[in-house]
């Protein structure tokens, strides 16, 4: 950067401006132009003046990024809801790393395969029943919007699709390590904030951001989150299984309408596939219970 | 370093404390993100779940990630504004969520004209205060690149400010 070039009058060596720059900028040693600007009372002068105008613009640049606030770094500040899981205790990082590896891939199949079971359930429930629906609806809201009748008569066959429901939901209960009763905030950006009302299943953070992968929920309106999908889970539901016992009663019923009731839309939380379901209006959140 | 490798939950909580505010500082004059606190947590995360290089190389890595990262979110920022552009063409009601800057024009006009290199050049330079050779590593560039970069990025904004008649606002 220090090339040497002279004066074509008096044949002495130039200094312009970018070699100045390039020595107040630390670029280059110089030693050279040191020498000379000693000697030179009026090279020194347009030495410090570059120098001036360097700090000047580093001081510009410095105030155009403001200065975040002093409690920015704090890791428990909760606009770092995110990090938290890094900052509790570690999980074994060998297991953990193979096992994420295999979630990314195998989550996503594993809930398209519950979304098939449940269709396929309600489709073969449907066969031997009179009551009629509504085809283009998603499989589990159908099944919610079917379960009510039948089952405020306590009828077996609506008995049994209720059990269906129960199960399915089951699936997904299993399929994620985390399921939590959160609001919808407004989505921002690619991110939609939830408020976490109550933790039903597992331990999770306080406002849980999800990257929207689908379409956002309803801002205000309050959702069942899974996160954290796990190997471990019963995935995929056994067609030949007697689906578990569930009680007959109104109360139980109404509850797995609740529940069922939202279409499930997929999000991503920390490079993991995760999901809501939004629970009908009013619902009040103290009345909503896992089966 | 060596706990923070071992995945020790107060090194990585120090280690934050440490570089956050320098990463959305970085992250900030890379691209102005709107996001910086979204680009942040993601820097983190990255880091957090990565296989920590060695000590003498683990910086000039730990500033890549942040570029990379910051580079990511300006593409999907241009993505997403290409997307609402669209939107806004068929409903005029939708609003843009226009990237925020610095708020004098004549800083935003110089910094503006500085291509991406050259921008994360003067980031690492006056907001990580990093070496020469640590920009290099940083930006994967030589040396001498890094030299030209920097020299080049300071004629511009010296430039562009003083023709502007530029003032800093104490």
């Amino acid at each position: 950067m220090s090339d040497e070039r002279r004066d074509e009058m008096t044949g002495d060596i130039a200094f312009d401006d970018d070699r100045l720059l390039a020595f107040a900028l630390g670029l280059d040693d110089d030693p050279q132009l040191v020498a000379a600007a000693a000697a030179d009372e009026g090279l020194r002068r347009r030495l410090d003046a570059v120098r001036a105008e360097v700090a000047q613009v580093g001081t510009q640049l410095r105030a155009a990024a403001p200065v975040p606030d002093e409690d920015y770094g704090d890791p428990n500040a909760p606009r770092w809801a995110g990090l938290q899981e890094f900052f509790a205790a570690p999980r074994p990082a060998k297991t953990r790393s193979r096992a994420s590896r295999w979630l990314r891939v195998l989550a996503p199949a594993a809930v398209a395969l519950v979304a098939v079971a449940v269709g396929l359930a309600v489709i073969n429930g449907q066969k031997g029943d009179t009551v009629g629906g509504n085809s283009s609806l998603p499989a589990a809201a159908k099944a919610s919007s079917e379960a009510s009748g039948p089952l405020t008569g306590a009828g077996a066959t609506g008995a049994d699709r209720a059990a269906d429901y129960a199960q399915a939901l089951r699936d997904q209960l299993d399929l994620y390590a985390v399921v939590m009763l959160a609001r919808a905030k407004a989505v921002s950006g690619a991110f939609q904030r939830f408020v976490v009302v109550r933790v039903l299943k597992g331990d999770g953070p306080h406002v849980v951001r999800l990257r929207v992968a689908d379409r956002p929920a309803d801002a205000g309106r309050l959702q069942l989150i899974f996160l954290r999908p796990q190997l471990g889970g019963s995935a995929e539901p056994s067609p030949g299984a007697t689906p578990a016992p569930l009680p007959g009663s109104t109360e139980t019923a109404g509850t797995m309408e609740m529940l069922a009731a939202g279409e499930p839309v997929m999000y991503s939380y920390q490079g993991e596939t995760a999901m809501t379901r939004q629970l009908p209006a009013g619902t009040d959140p103290a009345t909503v219970q896992l089966p | 370093m060596d706990r923070l490798r071992r995945e020790q939950p107060e090194a990585r909580a120090e280690f934050f404390r440490r570089y956050a505010p320098q990463a959305r500082r970085i992250l900030f004059l890379q691209g102005f993100c709107e996001e910086v606190d979204d680009a942040v947590q993601e820097v983190f995360i990255k880091v957090y779940r990565a296989k920590i290089p060695a000590e003498e190389t683990f910086l000039a890595w730990f500033y890549r990630v942040i570029l990379n990262t910051g580079r990511d979110q300006g593409r999907r920022r241009k993505t997403r504004h290409g997307l609402m552009d669209k939107l806004h063409q068929i409903t005029p009601e939708v609003s843009m969520d226009a990237p925020s800057a610095p708020s004098d024009p004549a800083l935003r006009l110089a910094l503006a004209g500085l291509s991406p290199e050259l921008r994360e050049c003067v980031a690492l330079r006056f907001f990580a205060d990093l070496p020469l050779d640590e920009i290099a590593a940083a930006q994967d560039i030589p040396v001498g690149t890094v030299k030209s970069r920097l020299h080049g990025a300071m004629r511009h904004l010296r430039q562009t400010l003083t023709d502007s008649g530029f003032e800093r606002h104490e």
